[in-house]
């Protein structure tokens, strides 16, 4: 029996690249911590500090961490499993009504926010578990128009559910939405009279809340990096590859597309308490379907699979259109550049992503930072392929 | 061919002792039907443990519907599998009663509320809210069926066919006619798919990234490799399904099969397309599955050369119907049979 030619590696790394790839969750640690680090000094660097002052980059940057959150979840429900989920806002609508309903003046209840968070996480969850129990039969275009009428029931529910012109209770407070919702607060550390630690969450101080999103997205990158890695990640990849064979060699087909979705909405759930905390008021007019396409659009534009394209992806798309297009409508007003001086780009940010998005598909199918999973789906087979397998049959059997 | 096992029989629900002998698989009356069109009508099968069953005839005789049904993606119009005297997959029984499960404890709660609340709102709205919670929760119970869910189902007499990857659990595995595997995937984790029934990690161990997951992903790590090596693909775990050549794909996707460890292995045409060489090593190796780690194999063939050679037992079908089971020289020498393939004789 001839030795096997032995199969060639994937183009292996340095040996620091190994050692990043074997130790994921520390690499992603250091990796957010100096993000998280360098971003606030970064915009004191002179073109950057001409758009804003350092405060309000800040606040961007903590929103920004939002919509990194959404996108994030989003991935797992169809980068990793392969779900097209349209209506991914409703989650986002669920978490953050479920903070509204703990923690404001509206209903009376001030519960704290740091187990809302994990509350409006679950029932963010279970609602997942809701929507993908129907649907667990639907492929491709079925599932994305049942996902996106999940989307809009959701937020028109919480419009009408204001019963007051009928004599009924007023749940939601309709399309005014719930105002002044806690915002959280952390146990103030004294030594004497000396105050340690004294973190505020206010509008004035968006650091806070910066660190925490920062916080937030380094477990969830964390848990998400492991949940690809595993035996769930695995069956997740087959069923997208191929959902009968996947059931035919013993992947739970039903529970793992239930956890893909409840998986998803889990994160949803922590952005949507997060954002209601942040901006203190929720309305339905926050999540609707446009908020769904956006987040679609950062997961496809960062690389769909890819957990830090994703984030990268949405955080990159998020600063755009809150910062950039704003910048550049003042830009030509103040140059009077005749014709693009009449434009407020932030009106067109939706054409842009329809060109972004076009120019993609075009151009880079798999995203900004493809997944090497992604990328190889895309591209067709390469010429590569191997001379049958000298070897033969292994007549010592080796098998236990 | 024992073919009057009835389903109210009970001798057939209740697992008897292993005998050396004793059937592994057991269809009876198995019929298929699609609107009009019969593909599997009434067909028995028998599979003794250890042993290698083929199952022929002409194309559209129905083969691969029967063996859809076996592995548990078709369920059947009529008839019904046991599998190591378990019945696995049959028509429904009882179906009806499942939905009026689900609303028994909802209905008990709503009454114990109504009855405790009387005139206060406030006990009755709870009692409601805590209904509709409950409901909730059954009915997402009811769509993952825990398998202390399907026990309680069977407890009153609820009966519903297995699906695939029940089957799988239960030590069944199988190739495709078309290869099916995971493209885009490497061969290792083609293999590790395979496997997933025998992995234990939940989810939790891999968010915590717990000790167990990890010894256990390296264990199965490494009898992947074994696996590969078994089927003669030492050293290719890294390459992507789609870039090995045919017959190496073929011999994946029985890496792939035997990563759950089945007690029976359906094989479907697992020579289609092979060269006669490659055809010679897949026979060779079905042969080793079978004396080496004593599985019992059901195969689908068309080339006769490897059919005649190592089967045990042969079943024919044509047009949906059984029409000759027997050891190879019996069947070779059925009148019906060589009609089926080559047509009636003139007369």
């Amino acid at each position: 029996m001839t030795a096997a030619t032995p199969a060639k590696p994937v183009a292996r790394g340095s040996g620091a690249r190994d050692w990043f790839g074997q130790h994921r969750s520390i690499s992603v640690i250091l990796g957010m911590a100096i993000v998280t680090s360098l971003l606030p000094l970064i915009v004191t660097l002179p073109p950057l500090n001409g758009f804003n002052a350092q405060r309000v980059w800040i606040d961007s940057f903590a929103d920004a961490g939002i919509f990194v959150l959404l996108a994030l979840g989003l991935n797992v429900v169809v980068g990793l499993a392969g779900l097209l989920d349209l209506g991914y806002a409703a989650f986002f609508a669920i978490g953050a009504y479920t903070y509204a309903f703990s923690a404001s003046a509206f209903t009376g209840q001030h519960i704290p926010f740091w187990p809302m968070l994990i509350v409006g996480a679950l029932v963010a969850a279970v609602c997942g578990l809701l929507l993908g129990a129907p649907t667990l039969r639907l492929r491709g275009d079925y599932l994305a128009i049942v996902t996106l009428g999940f989307g809009e029931i959701v937020p028109i529910l919480f419009r009408n559910a204001d019963f007051t012109n009928s004599g009924g209770p007023n749940l939601t407070n309709g399309t005014n939405g719930i105002p002044g919702i806690d915002r959280p607060t952390l146990p103030v550390i004294q030594v004497g009279d000396f105050k340690v630690l004294n973190i505020v969450f206010n509008a004035a101080n968006p650091l806070s809340y910066y660190i925490t999103m920062a916080v937030i997205i380094t477990i969830v990158l964390i848990l998400v990096y492991r949940l690809q890695d595993s035996r769930l990640g695995r069956a997740w990849q087959a069923i997208r590859e191929d959902e009968l064979a996947a059931a035919s060699n013993g992947v739970n087909t039903v529970t793992s597309k239930l956890l893909a979705f409840a998986l998803g909405a889990t994160t949803s759930g922590f952005a949507g308490v997060f954002g209601a905390s942040k901006l203190v008021f929720v309305s339905p007019d926050q999540f609707g379907f446009t908020v769904s396409f956006t987040i679609l659009a950062m997961v496809v534009l960062g690389g769909m699979g890819n957990s830090i394209g994703v984030a990268t992806g949405a955080f990159s798309i998020f600063v755009f259109q809150r910062v950039f297009l704003p910048q550049l409508t003042n830009f030509f007003k103040e140059f009077h550049v005749p014709i693009l001086s009449d434009i407020n780009f932030i009106e067109y940010q939706f054409l842009l992503y329809g060109l972004a998005l076009v120019g993609m598909m075009l151009l880079r199918p798999q995203g900004m930072f493809p997944s090497r999973q992604r990328a190889r789906e895309l591209h067709t087979a390469e010429p590569d392929a191997l001379e049958p397998s000298p070897e033969g049959l292994d007549s010592e059997g080796t098998l236990a | 061919m024992t073919s009057n096992a009835g389903p109210t029989q009970p001798t057939e629900v209740v697992p008897s002792v292993q005998a050396p002998h004793e059937a592994l698989l057991r269809a009876s009356a198995v019929t298929k039907q699609f609107g009009g069109l019969v593909a599997v009508k009434q067909a028995d099968l028998v599979i003794p443990e250890g042993s290698i069953v083929a199952l022929i005839g002409p194309n559209g005789a129905g083969k691969t519907t029967f063996f859809n049904i076996i592995a548990g993606i078709l369920d059947p119009t009529g008839g019904e599998i046991s599998f190591r005297g378990r019945r696995m997959i049959a028509r429904p029984v009882r179906a009806w009663l499942e939905p009026v499960v689900w609303f028994v404890p909802s209905t008990i709660i709503m009454l114990v509320g109504i009855l405790l609340a009387g005139s206060d709102v406030g006990t009755f709205e709870a009692a409601a809210l805590l209904a509709l919670v409950t409901l909730i929760t059954i009915l997402i119970l009811s769509t993952i069926r825990p398998p202390w869910y399907a026990r309680l189902l069977a407890r009153l007499g609820v009966f519903k066919s297995a699906r695939p990857n029940d089957m799988v659990t239960a030590g069944v595995g199988r190739t495709f006619q078309n290869i099916r595997l995971f493209q885009n995937m490497s061969a290792m984790e083609n293999v590790l798919v395979g496997m997933h029934t025998k992995l234990k990690s939940n989810m939790i161990d891999a968010l915590l990234s717990t000790p167990r997951r990890r010894r256990e992903e390296e264990a199965a790590q490494k009898r992947a490799r074994e696996l590969l090596a078994l089927v003669g693909l030492r050293g290719r775990d890294r390459v992507l399904a789609r870039n090995l050549p045919y017959g190496d794909q073929r011999r994946l996707e029985v890496a792939r099969a035997l990563a759950s460890s089945p007690a029976l292995l359906l094989l479907d045409e697992p020579t289609a397309g092979m060269n006669p060489s490659e055809t010679a090593e897949m026979t060779k190796l079905i042969g080793h599955l079978r004396s080496n780690l004593g599985l019992t194999i059901l195969l689908i063939e068309h080339d006769m050369r490897v059919v005649m050679g190592i089967s045990d037992r042969i079943t024919v079908l044509d047009h949906g119907e059984q029409i000759a089971e027997g050891t190879p020289d019996e069947v070779r020498r059925d009148p019906k049979v060589i009609e089926a393939y080559l047509g009636a004789p003139a007369t």
